[in-house]
């Protein structure tokens, strides 16, 4: 027994001398480098903040495009099973309770989030979306250290640009691209996440929307969790700035429409129209579209050429008042005097009209359209002359919009002008032109002979409304007299009066314009392709003080449309109609707007689609149906019932399964829906929710320009557009 | 009740050393203070409650008398093995059904199921006129019971020290050491199993010592062969473990092999005692608790955190605290006369050394993680309470001896 008693003592030494050993060695000797660990725990990592880019708005604050960041957010389910051990509970249970968090406060349903809970049980961690939005985690945030809930963690994960009006001005705006790249410290700007602008104004101003990177410095623990260290360092990241553009939307949508109308009819490849202001140079509408559009990828349209700018046509007729100009302005011609028509050989050439009106006098050879009148004008006028007024209107130069993808047109210099260019020149060959070139040579026309600027950015604005930059309307040159670019005006206004397009003349409204009809050139080639031709037709209105210049181009429309009369003038006058009696327009006496009959919607919501049809049609009022399924049930319409409203605008008839009360509560900081509602109902709601909103117009909401249910900062104001 | 001549103060005074530097250590442990800001964890009162607890446990069981004592053994280890059995009824915390709660504190059952198996397997190895082999095989069942029903729990790493410390029991009963090397062999051949060299070099050894013993040549050839299947049927038993076992063994071999999983806990330790360096970060001031990069760091792993905090000079001082008290009651043990209680004692020194070094081993990463605490150390009121009456037990034999029965 003593020998026993012996071998336990000593086993019991050996035991305790090894462990002392082995401790002193790891400890003082620190073999396996692990105070390197002391170092780091506290050593703050950098971690780079994304700034939002910044949002592109119309003229009245509707947003076109704004921006979302996503971020990842991600379960430790360690953490959580430690926590359900500590509480006692099942595992299962806290995976529930944790589902119901995210249900609660964000899209993700209770299921979806319990179901990733339970997958993969071999990660630590496990994703739950990568689509969380700013505000929906800041909801989660608030939750989980509410409930004192465990394991969330969240990174950035990307940003999304929305954009609000779908397709509209698509090629305008143009796109963005991702990319995402490890951080380098000596570089950070340029090494990380980031989007830029690939095409359109997101290109072209890319500087002002990406904003500035800031960075934070941080501390984690083991569970993610940012500890709160004192002395941490922080740069918050600087937005980028909101472009508010001169475009108005809603006469862009009325634009696009148009265009879409007209592509349909006429079979056009292409389509483009600029609506400008003829006196500022501002523009209120820039459209460009092709057939393909409307059933491609929109991200895919949003890479494509923006045709007012690019797209180089032969404006044929078009280009004749500027001839006239000319001779006008060096008093060549006097409105007696009459011009030969018909037929006229020059050179080895002839000059053919398609119709024969014998001797026309100078405002009969615009607006008969006589090719052989205007050549011999400008004849008198002569190349020098010609050339430089042309140059003085803008023609081979880009305008200064300073687009991506905009052309100068061809117009070739004096000194490679040969016998036939001059002629050719004055009915619009030999010279390619973008429809928004001939829209500011146009506003010469209109505005008494001033070239203007045109520009499509108005002011570049910070978060909190406040203008960083913005920019005037800008007269570059007295390129006319008053008095010519009057008499030319009266000349444009007979084309519409009694000339080539007197189909489009409207009642009510004073309008000039010029038609213009070219056969397409062969790309690579010197000559002409039969059967392609491009119409165009270019106007302004009023007459008396204009105030807006409207190009409108068909590229490649069928055979028996090829003439700009036929084409383009129809669908620049629906342009002009639908402008007009816009709200926010006030070219037309408010008088001669009211003419229209007021009347009551009537209440269809809860009938069946075919009855609340049947309904509108016995009150003649006009209807569209907005339904995401099969459905027929009528669960909302716009306006509401019992507004007045006018009688041409249709109601937006809602389908769906079933009928849905009002959201009582709508969620405080959230943007609710004021479309539809009256202006009395939509100022209560809005003052109930603390949101400032400005009202223009009076009647029926229509716009809000902030959108239902995203999230409101203070200090936001959401503009309503309001009109009967 | 306290006879002045006999008490062992040192004994006594090592004890309450020992409970004092723990709750100092769960204080720290349950403190986490980043820049200025110290939050503390109500845990370090909850074991100064269960000190006090403790004293007046101990004050009643010295005033117990002895007889009465000796009766209540047998009724008390049913009385746990009916805990025992009931604990599996409760809902799983972790996937092991281990405790009772009751009003906020948790008990667990196999922990007294420790100190009676014990003290109920000494009194039946004392019973006399028991062959040895009788001794072995009632030594054996007695401790069969709890086990069998920690094992359903589940918790591998208890059972250990109940196996442990009825080796330590046989071997103060003076069984024949060639029993104890039988009883130990099946173990030996397990960990030689890797590898065929070790197999055959261990099983020379062992017959060569069977021998030596002069044995019969019956018992030798059967032990061998039995051992040589086990070694040999090793792989075949591995692939029907479970996979968490599989990990426990594996991570330990290599702790790289899972960083996050199942090796997690062995590095984040490891990186806690080894960045102490000599003289510790100083109090409070442990970054890997902090920062909650360590685990359980008031229970299993709070040697961890003395060595992350004082440093190779703390966790030597522990080391030398435990070393005293252990050398105790070895000198208990050699004064101890009566059989029973000389057994009891050797028990108890088995089953609380075991428990304080594979914890302190399981700290420094030299043996897996078991679950096993570190006793009078650790957070843990039954824990505390149990291993507190083991050192009173072994007071009150050296309080009595001289009642030679």
């Amino acid at each position: 027994m003593r020998f026993r008693f012996y071998v336990l003592l000593c086993l019991f030494a050996i035991v305790i001398i090894i462990w002392t050993v082995y401790l002193f060695s790891i400890q003082v000797f620190d073999p396996l480098n692990l105070d390197y660990y002391r170092q780091i725990r506290y050593k703050p990592s950098k971690e780079i903040l994304i700034p939002t880019r910044g949002s592109i708005l119309d003229s009245k604050g509707n947003l076109f495009v704004s921006s979302v960041a996503y971020y990842q957010t991600d379960i430790d389910r360690k953490q959580v099973s430690q926590w359900a051990a500590k509480l006692k509970i099942q595992l299962e249970e806290a995976y529930r309770i944790i589902s119901n968090a995210f249900a609660r406060n964000s899209s993700l349903t209770e299921t979806q989030v319990f179901d990733k809970l339970t997958q993969n049980k071999a990660l630590n961690s496990i994703q739950i979306s990568n689509r969380i939005k700013e505000s929906e985690l800041e909801d989660l945030i608030q939750y989980f250290d509410k409930n004192k809930l465990p394991g969330l963690i969240y990174t950035f994960s990307s940003l999304k640009r929305i954009y609000s009006r779908g397709i509209t001005a698509a090629r305008l705006l143009g796109s963005v691209k991702e990319s995402t790249s490890e951080y380098d410290p000596n570089d950070p700007v340029n090494s990380i996440y980031k989007l830029t602008g690939l095409n359109g104004l997101e290109a072209t101003y890319d500087k002002e929307l990406a904003g500035q990177y800031g960075w934070r410095e941080a501390i984690y623990d083991a569970n993610h969790n940012r500890v709160p260290y004192p002395d941490l360092h922080e740069k918050k990241p600087v937005s980028g700035l909101n472009m508010w553009l001169t475009i108005d939307s809603s006469i862009q949508d009325v634009v696009e429409e148009a265009l879409a109308e007209g592509l349909q009819q006429y079979g056009a490849k292409n389509a483009a129209a600029v609506v400008m202001n003829a006196n500022t140079g501002k523009i209120y509408a820039m459209a460009g579209v092709s057939a393909e559009d409307y059933y491609e990828d929109p991200g895919f349209v949003r890479v494509k050429s923006n045709i007012p700018v690019s797209f180089l046509f032969e404006p044929g007729s078009t280009m004749k008042p500027f001839t006239a100009l000319t001779a006008l302005e060096n008093n060549m011609i006097s409105s007696r005097e009459t011009f030969a028509s018909g037929a006229r050989k020059v050179g080895g050439r002839e000059i053919k009209d398609t119709h024969k009106y014998g001797p026309l006098t100078a405002r009969g050879v615009i607006s008969k359209s006589s090719n052989v009148g205007i050549s011999i004008i400008g004849d008198r006028v002569g190349k020098k002359r010609l050339y430089d007024k042309l140059i003085d209107l803008g023609f081979g130069q880009k305008t200064g919009l300073n687009l991506s993808g905009e052309s100068s047109g061809i117009f070739h210099k004096l000194e490679n002008w040969d016998g036939y260019t001059l002629h050719s020149i004055t009915f619009g060959y030999a010279i390619s032109v973008t429809a928004v070139q001939l829209a500011a040579a146009y506003s010469v026309v209109a505005n008494g002979g001033n070239y203007v600027k045109p520009y499509i950015v108005e002011s570049f604005r910070d978060e909190t409304g406040t203008i960083v930059e913005s920019f005037e309307p800008k007269v570059i040159r007295k390129v006319v007299s008053k008095a010519s670019a009057d008499t030319l005006k009266s000349y444009l206004q007979s084309v519409v009066e009694d000339g080539t397009a007197s189909h489009i003349r409207l009642n009510y409204m004073t309008m000039g314009g010029k038609t213009g009809t070219a056969q397409k050139k062969i790309e690579g080639h010197s000559g002409y392709a039969p059967g392609k031709y491009t119409g165009n037709f270019v106007g302004f209105f009023p007459v008396e003080k204009p105030e807006i210049v409207i190009v409108v181009v068909y590229d490649e429309p069928y055979i028996g449309y090829r003439f700009g009369g036929l084409c383009a003038a129809p669908t620049f006058q629906k342009i002009v109609e639908k402008t007009l009696f816009l709200p926010s327009c006030n070219i037309l006496p408010k008088n001669k707007r009211m003419q229209q009959v007021t009347t009551l919607t009537p209440h269809v919501i809860g009938l069946t689609t075919y009855a609340a049809i049947s309904l509108l049609k016995q009150n003649g009022l006009n209807y569209k149906i907005e339904s995401h399924d099969s459905s027929n049930i009528v669960v909302d319409q716009y306006p509401k019932p019992n507004v007045s409203l006018d009688k041409f605008h249709p109601i937006v008839l809602v389908t769906g399964k079933e009928v849905k009360k009002d959201d009582a509560n709508p969620r405080l900081g959230i943007m609710p829906n004021l479309v539809g509602l009256t202006l009395r109902k939509a100022h209560q709601i809005s003052s109930h929710n603390k949101i400032k909103i400005k009202i223009q117009g009076v009647g029926i909401v229509r716009k809000q320009s902030i959108m239902a249910g995203t999230r409101i900062t203070p200090g936001n104001t959401c503009i309503i557009d309001a009109h009967l | 009740m306290i006879n002045k001549k006999k008490f062992d103060y040192t004994l006594a005074v090592l004890l309450i050393i020992i409970i004092i530097t723990g709750i100092i250590a769960i204080y720290t442990a349950s403190t986490s203070k980043i820049g200025e800001n110290i939050s503390v964890k109500d845990y370090w009162w909850r074991q100064l409650i269960f000190t006090f607890i403790l004293a007046g446990v101990l004050f009643l069981l010295f005033k117990l008398p002895m007889p009465i004592f000796d009766v209540l053994v047998v009724p008390l280890y049913i009385l746990n093995l009916i805990f025992l059995f009931l604990v599996l009824f409760t809902p799983a915390i972790n996937g092991a059904h281990r405790w009772f709660n009751i009003f906020g504190f948790s008990y667990q059952p196999s922990e007294s199921a420790k100190l009676l198996t014990i003290l109920l397997t000494a009194r039946i190895l004392s019973k006399e006129h028991l062959s040895e082999l009788r001794q072995l095989i009632y030594g054996f069942l007695c401790v069969l019971a709890p086990v069998m029903m920690i094992m359903i729990e589940p918790d591998f790493g208890t059972t250990l020290v109940f196996w442990i410390s009825l080796f330590a029991m046989f071997a103060a009963a003076g069984i024949p050491a060639f029993y104890l090397l039988l009883i130990v062999s099946p173990l030996i051949s397990i960990i030689a199993s890797f590898h065929w060299m070790f197999i055959v070099l261990w099983i020379f050894i062992f017959v060569l010592v069977l021998l030596w013993f002069r044995l019969s040549w019956v018992t030798v050839t059967v032990s061998t062969i039995l051992n040589i299947f086990l070694a040999i049927i090793m792989p075949v038993f591995w692939g029907g473990m479970k996979e968490y076992q599989q990990n426990r063994i594996l991570t330990f071999l290599d702790p790289t092999r899972d960083p996050l999983g199942a090796g997690y806990q062995i590095i984040q330790a490891k990186i806690a005692v080894g960045s102490g360096g000599t003289i510790g970060k100083g109090w409070l001031e442990g970054t890997q608790k902090n920062m909650n990069f360590l685990p359980e760091h008031h229970t299993d792993f709070i040697f961890s955190i003395v060595g992350e905090e004082f440093g190779f000079i703390g966790s030597a001082i522990l080391l030398i605290l435990f070393f005293l008290l252990f050398w105790r009651i070895t000198l208990a043990i050699r004064e101890i006369r009566v059989r029973e209680r000389k057994i009891v004692a050797s028990g108890i020194f088995g089953y609380l050394m075991f428990q304080t070094f594979i914890n302190i081993g399981m700290n420094i990463g030299l043996v897996p993680t078991t679950g096993i605490p570190l006793p009078f150390i650790s957070y843990g009121g039954s824990n505390l309470l149990i291993n507190g009456l083991a050192i009173g037990v072994i007071l009150k034999y050296l309080n009595e001896r001289g009642f030679i029965k």
